[in-house]
């Protein structure tokens, strides 16, 4: 099961992951990660703080992200990544991909 | 070819210029000897003939002259005691004039004016014939006329050459003596010899008419020899440079050997797969060769190659690297070994200006089962024990683009051996020129089977065959062997300690069952939550890619999921009636690559790869099998 909140702040959006965001609750994630594309240059920032587990299908929606927010002059942060997370953005090459908070 | 054509004009230009050399000597030496040989001889003929006739003339002249001195002698004697110098020149101007055969009298007074030897010279002009008087400038006391014509009555000197003319002369001398017997004077008369004199001035001019050819022949020895001489010390100077080149190019060629030897893998034992034993050998007939044999274990199968690159030194080991390497990066993606050989063949193929082409053997050994996949392009077929492998030739890589290789398959026993080798083998040549042959490699392959020998053994054994074979001749052709022995692993039913199984439709919302599935064989296998998290992620791709290729329209298909726990392993058998699908053929994800360049798609065979520590798919009976597994490391 997998949980997102979104806030909206001044300068930036933050959305937290709460629970596994493996390939049968990507769909919905992905809708939910929509409210970010509108960004408007605002830094964006995951908190990945409970993040329990990610899969390829999760990893496909954080790069659609970059690809989208980018291009509008907005950084993507990613905040509170578990040891286990790690391994596999290291192993993905996702680390270089986004920058940590 | 072309560095052997400029060699070989070289040299014959240079057998050129050493045939005129020597010719143009032998020439100038035979002119010379002949010119001087015909000179002598004509000399000597007519000598011969007219010193018959002369010897009697020479002896009437010589009588002649001394007679007419002798009547000199009187009136001279008279004349110098009286002082009358003027009559006395006059009595020798007419004596002079009456005489044909003299040229000339000397009359040198013993007490001159100064009371000293004074003497005059009367000789008949050459053109005028007139009597011309000349005082003598030079010591005449020391010439043998005047010495010896004081001693004795009468003396002929030897012949010397005049110092008024360029003529032989002789001189007959005698003593003046007044009333009382006293020697006042020497008269000496002078007699041209001129017979002699006319041999001297031939011979002179027979030379002179040779001088120039032989002169001229001379130079152009001269000529050649010079540029005989440039040219050796430009070919001295050229063998230096070419030395130079030759110790640069065998200093390449060395290392060039070292880089390919370190391109073969180590034959050592491949100790994370104990049920394959394998041991190989190349020996180059150059420093570097065409021959080549690769082999890697990937998703428990082990792939291997041999193979023999038309030529042999620099051009086939240029090929070698570039088929190599083709190899390597295939057998990482590509499963089907008449695939890998296909891939090969059309890269080749395509651009292949130079004709070269390859005899490979490739094949895929599945470590788990003992079943060989293989496909053999034009290549010898390998021994299976004491048999050669059934093969189908196709055609050698690199000959035509999209050719269609066969894929072949047999199951290995446990125990069997499998022998690839290069024709370097079979017609390695002995001093003889025979060949080594089949038979000979059979009977080595017969025994070496019979006594259960390990692949390290069978080598040697075969090596040493060869070389008391072949003795001292020198290696002909690159040769190869491979050899491995399939052991299959031990049954580990026994030691299964745990079986799950789980059933999925082909929906992705159902995966969520198979994270609680997965996550509950991990608690009972005692396993920590990072290895959770990392078995847990690959199933979960593996099914998640079934789901979408091997049923991708959604049908009413399943997944099987079979867990096993071992002492070492959990393992993982996914299984789907789906169209064949193989993920470990799958293109890897390029993870260097920008956010921008990166595709979405292919991070799941990533994942699954870097979170398992073995991977291996099989088509068995319409069904897509894929074995997962992960080692035990208790948490």
């Amino acid at each position: 099961m997998m949980k997102t909140t979104f806030k909206e702040e001044k300068e930036h959006l933050v959305m937290a992951f709460d629970g596994r965001l493996d390939t049968a609750a990507s769909s919905q994630t992905e809708e939910d990660m929509r409210v970010l594309y509108d960004c408007e240059g605002r830094d964006i920032i995951l908190d990945c703080t409970n993040l329990q587990y990610i899969s390829s299908s999760g990893l496909r929606l954080f790069l659609g992200l970059i690809k989208k927010a980018r291009p509008k002059g907005s950084h993507v942060y990613l905040t509170g990544v578990s040891d286990d997370l790690r391994q596999v953005l290291d192993e993905t090459g996702f680390t270089a991909l986004f920058e940590m908070l | 070819m072309e560095m052997k054509t400029t060699k070989l004009t070289t040299r014959l230009s240079s057998i050129a210029v050493l045939i005129v050399a020597a010719l143009l000597l032998e020439l100038t030496t035979a002119m010379q000897y002949f010119s001087t040989r015909t000179g002598i001889t004509r000399q000597m003929v007519e000598m011969a003939h007219r010193d018959l006739s002369e010897s009697d003339r020479t002896a009437e002249l010589k009588r002649e002259v001394e007679l007419t001195v002798a009547q000199m002698l009187p009136t001279l004697g008279r004349l110098t005691s009286q002082l009358a110098s003027d009559s006395l020149h006059l009595y020798i101007d007419e004596i002079l004039g009456q005489q044909d055969e003299i040229v000339g009298f000397d009359f040198c007074l013993v007490k001159g004016k100064n009371g000293k030897p004074d003497g005059i010279y009367i000789y008949k002009d050459d053109k005028t014939g007139a009597p011309t008087e000349h005082h003598i400038d030079f010591d005449f006391t020391k010439r043998s006329w005047y010495q010896e014509g004081i001693k004795c009555d009468g003396f002929w000197s030897e012949p010397y050459m005049s110092n008024y003319k360029v003529i032989l002369m002789c001189t007959y001398s005698r003593p003046v003596r007044d009333a009382e017997g006293q020697i006042v004077a020497i008269l000496g008369a002078d007699v041209p010899m001129r017979d002699v004199s006319a041999l001297a001035s031939q011979l002179f001019e027979d030379q002179q008419r040779s001088l120039l050819p032989i002169v001229l022949l001379h130079g152009l020895g001269l000529l050649l020899l010079a540029f005989i001489i440039v040219r050796s010390v430009r070919s001295i100077r050229r063998l230096q440079v070419v030395g130079a080149e030759k110790e640069r190019i065998a200093n390449e060629l060395s290392i060039a050997s070292r880089i390919q030897q370190a391109m073969l893998p180590k034959a050592a034992p491949l100790p994370e797969h104990g049920n394959v034993e394998l041991s190989a050998a190349l020996t180059p007939a150059r420093e570097v060769g065409g021959d080549f044999y690769d082999f890697v274990v990937r998703d428990e199968k082990l792939f291997f190659c041999i193979g023999d690159v038309s030529g042999k030194g620099v051009p086939a080991a240029l090929v070698m690297a570039m088929a190599i390497s083709a190899f390597r990066m295939m057998s990482e993606h590509e499963s089907a070994p008449e695939r890998i050989i296909a891939q090969i063949n059309n890269s080749m193929a395509r651009d292949n200006d130079y004709n070269m082409f390859i005899t490979l053997f490739i094949g895929v050994l599945d470590l788990k089962t003992g079943k060989l996949l293989y496909s053999n392009a034009g290549h010898k077929p390998p021994m299976i024990d004491k048999q050669p492998l059934p093969v189908t030739p196709n055609l050698p890589v690199g000959i035509l683009p999209e050719f269609d290789f066969a894929l072949q398959e047999t199951t290995i026993k446990k125990g069997s051996t499998l022998f690839l080798y290069t024709d370097g083998l079979t017609e390695a040549e002995n001093e003889t020129h025979e060949l080594f042959g089949l038979e000979r490699m059979q009977a080595i392959i017969d025994s070496a089977v019979q006594e259960e020998v390990s692949p390290e053994v069978f080598i040697d054994r075969m090596t040493e065959a060869v070389h008391d074979f072949v003795g001292e001749t020198e290696q002909s052709d690159d040769l190869t062997m491979l050899a491995l022995r399939y052991q299959s692993k031990q049954d580990c039913t026994a030691d299964i300690e745990l079986q799950h199984h789980l059933t999925l439709p082909c929906d992705v919302a159902q995966t969520t069952r198979l994270g609680e599935w997965i996550e509950g064989i991990c608690e009972t296998a005692s396993l920590s939550a990072s290895a959770t998290m990392q078995i847990n992620l690959a199933i979960e791709e593996a099914v998640v890619n079934v789901m979408k290729y091997a049923y991708p329209d959604n049908s009413n298909g399943e997944v099987q999921i079979d867990a096993s726990i071992d002492h070492e392993w959990l393992k993982f058998i996914i299984t789907d009636a789906g169209r064949p699908f193989d993920p470990t053929t799958s293109d890897d994800v390029d993870t260097s690559l920008s956010a921008e360049e990166r595709n979405i798609g292919g991070l799941g065979i990533h994942l699954m790869r870097k979170m398992m520590d073995s991977i291996n798919y099989e088509r068995i009976d319409g069904h897509n099998v894929l074995t997962m597994g992960k080692k035990i490391v208790k948490g």
